[in-house]
């Protein structure tokens, strides 16, 4: 049966509170995700209270001002700080986004729970293996398969089939909407998931591209595609406002158009 | 069942993510096709039941006129309303229909209540 | 002779013990060897491993190919799907009121050829369109072989006796109506 319970060994231990300024003017309570790969521990959820006033907007502004001020031992991925890399993807309150682009101030009241990416392996803290995610990309062999001679300039491409790639092309592959789908947290060895579909789909709609014959044959299976039952975790979840979903339905939908 | 490699913890999942109608939705409408499943196997024990006659014909009479027989069929007509405008709305999918976030959520709405609406007009029609 | 039988087990004993000092040395030799091996993996590329797991990876997700199935199947769910909307529509506004009446009724109404070949069309269409869906449902839940492939097989099964209840119960209804 798919596990829907934790394995034993994820299940959470307890925290530490850490301490908080005693002088804050707004404060606000994070509870983070904690797990050392040097210790036999549980993972658990510390509990870190800042001062907003102290702090900026973001809530990766408050995770670096916990690693500054706080705890430099706590683990993440981040680089660009707005929203291109992809790096800082985790799990804020319940739902995924990019750390970098969430605002603090729409989280509510109340502490703000932030854990990893969901039903990942957990290599520390709020780092998750990803390892799989990049073997699937790889497979759908994201790169133009162009036949006939090599151009002598760039391949061109009319401005209405340039446009076919919007929606698809911006991903930075965060894997959000991935780690949001039930059916690839019970699945995801067989079945590729929305960013990864995506991708596959930006490929499949490139006007350069001379495969997609090919690319549909590897597509045409009840786990690599068809595990997509349009449940929109993912597409609610894009913290770049794409649409994986939709893009998947067009997949299916050219897969029965040769039908 | 994916083979773990090493003994790292798995991340919080469907313990820790928020619902949004969307996904509930999305849940019902996999328990309605579960009921309506049971409720067709149902069906072709009805018709079957009414050919044989006899023993099989009452008894089967008097399970649905039962008060369980009625909830059933209750539970029945609002799993089939349900599955059936929700359905509506995964065809519209299927053909790259409705897929913004606004409008997925205001079909989700609109086939909760079709739903409902469907089944209050067969129960009155039942009753009356 | 007892003297010679004792000295014969003292010197087995001694060959023993000699055996089993030499064997915890050589295990010892082993396990340093192993460590050693280990250390030297480790420093001298240390890229391998994460290589070989990428490797790995690769692998699992490709396994053995896509099957060329699933678009059938998704066609087939859907084209059922448009076909049960009016049939479905159908059975909500005239069956539900027949499920409770009396059986003579019931089955009078049920043995009128155009309400039998409409009910037929419904169950026999909502069978395969249920068959599909619950096969889906369990695969995506019951990962190992057996139990999928034994709890498919069973859905298929009952499926299949329903069906063919459905169609002879409706031929002796209609025949029944028409012969009464």
């Amino acid at each position: 049966m798919a596990e829907f319970r934790l394995p034993p060994n994820s299940r959470l231990g307890q925290g530490k509170t850490w301490d908080s300024p005693s002088d804050a003017k707004k404060p606000r309570e994070f509870r983070v995700y904690r797990f050392d790969p040097a210790s036999d521990d549980h993972p658990r959820m510390d509990s870190f209270t800042l001062d907003l006033d102290e702090t900026g907007p973001m809530v990766l502004d408050a995770i670096l001002k916990i690693i500054d001020e706080v705890d430099p031992s706590l683990a993440l991925r981040r680089s660009c700080r707005e929203g291109v890399c992809g790096s800082c993807a985790m799990n804020i309150n319940g739902k995924n986004g990019l750390a970098c682009l969430t605002h603090i101030d729409e989280q509510g009241d109340g502490p703000i729970t932030l854990t990893p990416l969901p039903h990942l392996e957990i290599i520390k803290d709020l780092v998750g293996s990803l390892e799989t995610l990049y073997a699937q990309y790889e497979m759908i062999e994201p790169w133009m398969k162009a036949d006939g001679p090599e151009p002598e300039r760039e391949r061109l491409q009319t401005p209405e089939d340039r446009e076919k790639l919007n929606g698809s092309y911006e991903c930075v592959l965060c894997f959000c909407c991935a780690t949001a789908c039930p059916s690839y947290w019970w699945n995801g060895d067989k079945y590729l998931g929305p960013a990864v579909l995506l991708q596959a789909h930006r490929w499949l709609a490139d006007s350069r591209d001379d495969h997609t014959g090919e690319r549909l044959d590897a597509l045409d299976d009840p786990f690599r595609l068809y595990r997509c039952h349009t449940i929109m975790n993912c597409t609610s979840a894009c913290p770049k406002g794409l649409n994986p979903a939709k893009a998947i339905a067009e997949t299916k939908r050219k897969l029965a158009q040769r039908r | 069942m994916t083979a773990r490699s090493t003994t790292r913890p798995l991340s919080p999942h469907l313990q820790h993510y928020r619902p949004e109608i969307t996904s509930i939705l999305s849940v019902l409408h996999r328990a309605t096709g579960i009921v309506l499943g049971l409720g067709a196997v149902g069906l072709a024990w009805w018709i079957t039941a009414l050919a044989l006659g006899g023993s099989a014909q009452s008894v089967t009479h008097w399970l649905l006129t039962s008060w369980l027989g009625y909830l059933a069929l209750f539970g029945w007509t609002f799993a089939l309303g349900f599955h059936l405008c929700n359905g509506v709305r995964h065809l519209f999918w299927d053909a790259g229909m409705g897929f913004e976030m606004d409008s997925v959520r205001r079909s989700g709405k609109a086939a909760v209540g079709g739903a409902l609406l469907l089944t209050v007009i067969v129960w009155i029609v039942v009753i009356v | 002779m007892s003297d010679a039988k004792n000295t014969d087990k003292k010197s087995k004993a001694d060959d023993a013990a000699k055996d089993t000092a030499k064997n915890d040395d050589q295990q010892h030799q082993n396990d340093k060897q192993k460590d050693e091996i280990k250390v030297a993996r480790t420093q001298t590329d240390p890229s391998l491993l994460t290589r070989l797991a990428q490797r790995t990876a690769y692998r699992r997700a490709t396994a053995l190919g896509a099957s060329g199935t699933g678009a059938a199947i998704w066609t087939v769910q859907r084209m059922t799907a448009l076909a049960l909307i009016p049939l479905a529509l159908w059975f909500l506004v005239s069956i539900l009121s027949m499920l409770h009446a009396p059986a003579t009724t019931a089955a009078a109404w049920l043995g009128a050829p155009w309400n039998a070949a409409l009910i037929g069309a419904f169950v026999l269409v909502a069978l395969r369109h249920g068959t599909i869906g619950f096969r889906v449902i369990l695969e995506d839940y019951v990962h190992s072989e057996g139990w999928r492939v034994a709890s498919i097989a069973l859905v298929y099964a009952i499926a299949a006796l329903s069906a063919l209840a459905t169609v002879v119960g409706l031929a002796v209804l209609i025949f029944t109506h028409i012969g009464g």
